[in-house]
Protein backbone atom coordinates (compact mmCIF):
# COMPACT_ATOMS: atom_id res chain seq x y z
CA UNK A 1 0.00 0.00 0.00
CA UNK A 2 1.17 3.67 -0.77
CA UNK A 3 1.40 5.52 2.17
CA UNK A 4 0.44 9.18 1.47
CA UNK A 5 -1.33 12.52 3.11
CA UNK A 6 -3.91 14.39 1.62
CA UNK A 7 -5.38 17.56 2.00
CA UNK A 8 -9.08 18.69 1.69
CA UNK A 9 -9.05 19.72 -1.23
CA UNK A 10 -8.19 16.77 -2.87
CA UNK A 11 -9.49 14.30 -0.76
CA UNK A 12 -13.15 17.01 -1.97
CA UNK A 13 -12.14 16.50 -5.42
CA UNK A 14 -11.89 12.60 -5.14
CA UNK A 15 -14.99 12.67 -3.45
CA UNK A 16 -16.62 14.76 -6.42
CA UNK A 17 -15.67 12.38 -8.75
CA UNK A 18 -16.78 9.31 -6.72
CA UNK A 19 -13.35 7.41 -6.45
CA UNK A 20 -12.32 7.84 -2.84
CA UNK A 21 -13.50 4.65 -1.53
CA UNK A 22 -12.12 3.11 -4.51
CA UNK A 23 -8.40 4.83 -4.02
CA UNK A 24 -8.50 3.06 -0.77
CA UNK A 25 -7.69 -0.40 -2.43
CA UNK A 26 -4.37 1.03 -3.17
CA UNK A 27 -3.25 3.89 -0.73
CA UNK A 28 -3.34 4.17 3.21
CA UNK A 29 -4.94 7.84 3.48
CA UNK A 30 -3.66 9.71 6.58
CA UNK A 31 -5.07 12.95 7.00
CA UNK A 32 -4.12 15.69 10.20
CA UNK A 33 -6.98 16.78 12.59
CA UNK A 34 -7.16 19.85 10.81
CA UNK A 35 -8.60 18.68 8.17
CA UNK A 36 -10.75 16.58 9.76
CA UNK A 37 -12.42 20.11 10.95
CA UNK A 38 -12.13 21.99 7.64
CA UNK A 39 -13.76 18.80 6.41
CA UNK A 40 -17.17 19.57 9.29
CA UNK A 41 -17.12 22.78 8.48
CA UNK A 42 -17.65 22.14 4.72
CA UNK A 43 -20.19 19.72 5.53
CA UNK A 44 -22.21 22.49 7.60
CA UNK A 45 -22.36 24.37 4.39
CA UNK A 46 -25.15 23.75 1.67
CA UNK A 47 -23.33 23.83 -1.79
CA UNK A 48 -22.07 20.89 -3.89
CA UNK A 49 -19.16 20.40 -1.40
CA UNK A 50 -21.36 19.29 1.10
CA UNK A 51 -22.90 16.25 0.21
CA UNK A 52 -18.56 15.26 -0.79
CA UNK A 53 -17.91 16.50 2.71
CA UNK A 54 -20.40 14.30 4.74
CA UNK A 55 -19.38 10.98 2.42
CA UNK A 56 -15.85 11.50 3.54
CA UNK A 57 -16.69 11.99 7.03
CA UNK A 58 -18.23 8.68 7.12
CA UNK A 59 -14.98 7.07 5.49
CA UNK A 60 -13.24 9.12 8.59
CA UNK A 61 -15.48 7.23 10.98
CA UNK A 62 -15.44 3.93 9.54
CA UNK A 63 -11.40 4.17 10.19
CA UNK A 64 -10.96 3.80 6.05
CA UNK A 65 -9.40 7.49 6.33
CA UNK A 66 -6.91 7.54 9.29
CA UNK A 67 -6.36 10.85 11.49
CA UNK A 68 -2.84 11.73 13.15
CA UNK A 69 -1.90 13.69 15.10
CA UNK A 70 1.01 16.19 14.94
CA UNK A 71 4.07 16.79 17.45
CA UNK A 72 5.75 19.86 16.27
CA UNK A 73 2.42 22.46 16.55
CA UNK A 74 5.36 25.40 16.31
CA UNK A 75 6.45 23.68 12.72
CA UNK A 76 3.10 24.25 11.80
CA UNK A 77 2.20 27.28 12.95
CA UNK A 78 5.71 28.64 11.11
CA UNK A 79 4.20 27.40 7.39
CA UNK A 80 0.88 29.31 7.68
CA UNK A 81 0.77 32.12 5.03
CA UNK A 82 -1.55 33.85 2.85
CA UNK A 83 -1.53 30.52 0.44
CA UNK A 84 -0.89 28.08 3.17
CA UNK A 85 -3.49 27.49 5.78
CA UNK A 86 -3.71 25.72 8.88
CA UNK A 87 -4.78 22.35 7.05
CA UNK A 88 -2.24 22.34 4.65
CA UNK A 89 0.31 23.22 7.02
CA UNK A 90 -0.79 20.14 9.10
CA UNK A 91 -0.70 17.80 6.08
CA UNK A 92 2.88 19.07 5.61
CA UNK A 93 4.15 18.30 8.83
CA UNK A 94 2.22 15.24 9.03
CA UNK A 95 4.22 13.88 6.29
CA UNK A 96 7.33 15.17 7.61
CA UNK A 97 7.19 13.28 11.41
CA UNK A 98 5.89 10.19 9.85
CA UNK A 99 8.46 9.76 6.97
CA UNK A 100 5.42 10.14 4.15
CA UNK A 101 6.99 10.91 1.39
CA UNK A 102 3.92 11.49 -1.21
CA UNK A 103 1.54 14.63 -0.08
CA UNK A 104 -1.48 14.98 -2.35
CA UNK A 105 -2.77 18.29 -2.87
CA UNK A 106 -5.16 20.00 -5.12
CA UNK A 107 -4.67 23.67 -4.22
CA UNK A 108 -2.05 24.92 -6.29
CA UNK A 109 -1.59 28.28 -4.33
CA UNK A 110 -0.31 25.93 -0.81
CA UNK A 111 1.20 23.76 -3.09
CA UNK A 112 3.61 26.35 -4.91
CA UNK A 113 4.27 27.97 -1.38
CA UNK A 114 5.29 24.82 -0.33
CA UNK A 115 7.55 23.29 -2.80
CA UNK A 116 10.67 24.69 -1.60
CA UNK A 117 10.23 23.06 1.75
CA UNK A 118 9.21 19.94 0.13
CA UNK A 119 12.01 19.42 -2.23
CA UNK A 120 14.21 19.76 1.39
CA UNK A 121 12.56 17.04 3.11
CA UNK A 122 12.09 14.72 -0.24
CA UNK A 123 8.35 15.20 0.27
CA UNK A 124 6.51 14.73 -3.59
CA UNK A 125 3.65 16.98 -3.71
CA UNK A 126 1.24 15.53 -6.55
CA UNK A 127 -2.37 16.16 -6.89
CA UNK A 128 -5.71 14.21 -6.57
CA UNK A 129 -5.35 13.28 -10.70
CA UNK A 130 -2.27 10.94 -9.80
CA UNK A 131 -4.46 8.35 -7.61
CA UNK A 132 -6.66 7.77 -10.58
CA UNK A 133 -3.72 7.34 -12.24
CA UNK A 134 -2.03 4.84 -10.08
CA UNK A 135 -6.01 3.00 -10.14
CA UNK A 136 -5.63 2.68 -13.93
CA UNK A 137 -1.93 1.41 -13.73
CA UNK A 138 -2.86 -1.23 -11.30
CA UNK A 139 -5.66 -1.97 -13.34
CA UNK A 140 -8.24 -1.13 -10.96
CA UNK A 141 -10.34 1.04 -13.71
CA UNK A 142 -10.04 0.66 -17.63
CA UNK A 143 -8.91 3.81 -20.20
CA UNK A 144 -12.71 4.31 -20.21
CA UNK A 145 -13.44 4.52 -17.01
CA UNK A 146 -10.05 6.94 -16.25
CA UNK A 147 -10.93 9.32 -18.92
CA UNK A 148 -14.73 9.58 -17.73
CA UNK A 149 -12.96 10.47 -14.20
CA UNK A 150 -10.68 12.64 -15.42
CA UNK A 151 -13.20 14.61 -17.79
CA UNK A 152 -15.12 14.91 -14.12
CA UNK A 153 -12.11 16.06 -11.80
CA UNK A 154 -11.21 18.65 -15.31
CA UNK A 155 -15.32 20.18 -14.53
CA UNK A 156 -14.65 20.35 -10.96
CA UNK A 157 -11.60 22.62 -11.52
CA UNK A 158 -11.01 26.14 -12.60
CA UNK A 159 -8.08 27.12 -15.01
CA UNK A 160 -6.52 24.26 -13.77
CA UNK A 161 -8.83 22.06 -15.35
CA UNK A 162 -7.65 23.82 -18.67
CA UNK A 163 -4.29 22.51 -18.01
CA UNK A 164 -5.54 18.98 -17.46
CA UNK A 165 -7.48 19.31 -20.44
CA UNK A 166 -4.80 19.58 -22.21
CA UNK A 167 -2.73 17.04 -20.67
CA UNK A 168 -5.15 14.30 -20.87
CA UNK A 169 -5.30 14.52 -24.56
CA UNK A 170 -1.21 13.75 -24.48
CA UNK A 171 -1.30 11.35 -21.64
CA UNK A 172 -4.38 9.38 -21.71
CA UNK B 1 -28.96 50.39 -12.94
CA UNK B 2 -31.27 50.41 -9.96
CA UNK B 3 -28.70 50.53 -7.08
CA UNK B 4 -30.96 48.08 -4.06
CA UNK B 5 -27.74 45.78 -2.36
CA UNK B 6 -26.38 47.40 0.27
CA UNK B 7 -23.23 45.74 1.18
CA UNK B 8 -21.87 46.21 4.77
CA UNK B 9 -17.67 45.92 4.74
CA UNK B 10 -15.33 46.07 8.04
CA UNK B 11 -12.42 48.33 7.12
CA UNK B 12 -9.24 49.49 9.08
CA UNK B 13 -8.90 52.97 9.91
CA UNK B 14 -6.26 54.31 8.06
CA UNK B 15 -8.55 53.11 4.30
CA UNK B 16 -11.35 54.98 5.58
CA UNK B 17 -9.22 57.92 6.44
CA UNK B 18 -7.41 57.31 3.03
CA UNK B 19 -11.15 57.37 0.89
CA UNK B 20 -12.14 60.67 2.95
CA UNK B 21 -8.93 62.34 1.43
CA UNK B 22 -10.27 61.01 -2.12
CA UNK B 23 -13.87 62.29 -1.03
CA UNK B 24 -12.87 65.74 -0.72
CA UNK B 25 -9.84 65.95 -3.93
CA UNK B 26 -12.52 64.13 -6.16
CA UNK B 27 -15.82 66.05 -4.34
CA UNK B 28 -17.26 62.44 -4.72
CA UNK B 29 -19.02 60.57 -1.86
CA UNK B 30 -17.38 57.50 -0.32
CA UNK B 31 -20.03 55.50 -1.23
CA UNK B 32 -19.22 56.72 -4.79
CA UNK B 33 -15.79 55.91 -4.06
CA UNK B 34 -16.27 52.71 -2.95
CA UNK B 35 -18.65 51.05 -5.37
CA UNK B 36 -16.48 52.56 -8.44
CA UNK B 37 -12.89 50.40 -7.05
CA UNK B 38 -15.62 47.25 -6.76
CA UNK B 39 -16.51 47.91 -9.89
CA UNK B 40 -13.26 47.92 -11.29
CA UNK B 41 -11.94 45.70 -9.05
CA UNK B 42 -14.16 42.82 -9.89
CA UNK B 43 -13.84 43.60 -13.79
CA UNK B 44 -9.96 43.24 -13.54
CA UNK B 45 -10.59 39.53 -11.70
CA UNK B 46 -12.77 38.42 -13.44
CA UNK B 47 -10.43 39.01 -16.97
CA UNK B 48 -7.45 37.62 -15.02
CA UNK B 49 -9.64 34.43 -14.31
CA UNK B 50 -9.73 33.49 -18.34
CA UNK B 51 -6.23 35.37 -19.15
CA UNK B 52 -4.90 32.92 -16.64
CA UNK B 53 -6.88 30.25 -17.94
CA UNK B 54 -5.82 30.94 -21.06
CA UNK B 55 -1.98 30.84 -20.66
CA UNK B 56 -2.33 27.79 -18.71
CA UNK B 57 -3.27 25.80 -21.35
CA UNK B 58 -1.52 27.17 -24.03
CA UNK B 59 1.77 26.93 -21.56
CA UNK B 60 0.50 23.08 -20.81
CA UNK B 61 0.47 22.86 -24.66
CA UNK B 62 4.20 24.40 -25.07
CA UNK B 63 2.34 26.99 -27.27
CA UNK B 64 4.13 30.02 -25.33
CA UNK B 65 6.97 30.02 -23.16
CA UNK B 66 7.78 30.98 -19.74
CA UNK B 67 8.97 33.87 -20.32
CA UNK B 68 5.66 34.86 -22.58
CA UNK B 69 3.84 33.60 -19.33
CA UNK B 70 5.91 36.17 -17.33
CA UNK B 71 5.02 38.70 -19.34
CA UNK B 72 1.53 38.20 -19.74
CA UNK B 73 1.00 37.59 -15.71
CA UNK B 74 3.49 38.46 -13.64
CA UNK B 75 6.81 36.08 -12.47
CA UNK B 76 4.33 34.74 -9.24
CA UNK B 77 1.48 33.64 -11.42
CA UNK B 78 3.54 32.58 -14.32
CA UNK B 79 5.70 30.12 -11.64
CA UNK B 80 2.24 29.26 -10.23
CA UNK B 81 1.04 27.58 -13.73
CA UNK B 82 4.52 26.05 -14.26
CA UNK B 83 4.33 24.49 -10.96
CA UNK B 84 0.89 23.34 -11.85
CA UNK B 85 1.86 21.74 -14.76
CA UNK B 86 4.61 20.39 -13.69
CA UNK B 87 3.29 18.67 -11.27
CA UNK B 88 0.28 17.72 -13.36
CA UNK B 89 2.83 16.06 -15.97
CA UNK B 90 4.36 14.07 -13.13
CA UNK B 91 0.81 12.72 -11.80
CA UNK B 92 0.04 12.08 -15.46
CA UNK B 93 3.04 10.54 -16.63
CA UNK B 94 3.58 8.23 -13.10
CA UNK B 95 0.78 8.27 -10.99
CA UNK B 96 1.75 7.62 -7.33
CA UNK B 97 5.32 6.41 -8.25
Amino acid sequence: MIQVVMDTSSLISLEIVGSLEQSLEIVDINIPKAVVDEINELAKYKDRERKSAENVLKLIEKGGIKTIGIKNQEHAENLLSRNVNRGEAECFVSCSENNIKKLIMDDVDAGYSLEGQAIANKIEIKISLAVLMELYFQNRIDKEELKKLVEKLIKAREWEGGVLKVLSKVFI
Amino acid sequence: MKREDLLTVRIEPKLKERIRVLEKEKMETMSNIVREALISYVQKETEMIEIRKLVAEKFAADKISFDEAVRILGYEEAKKIAFFVEIAKKSFEKGLK
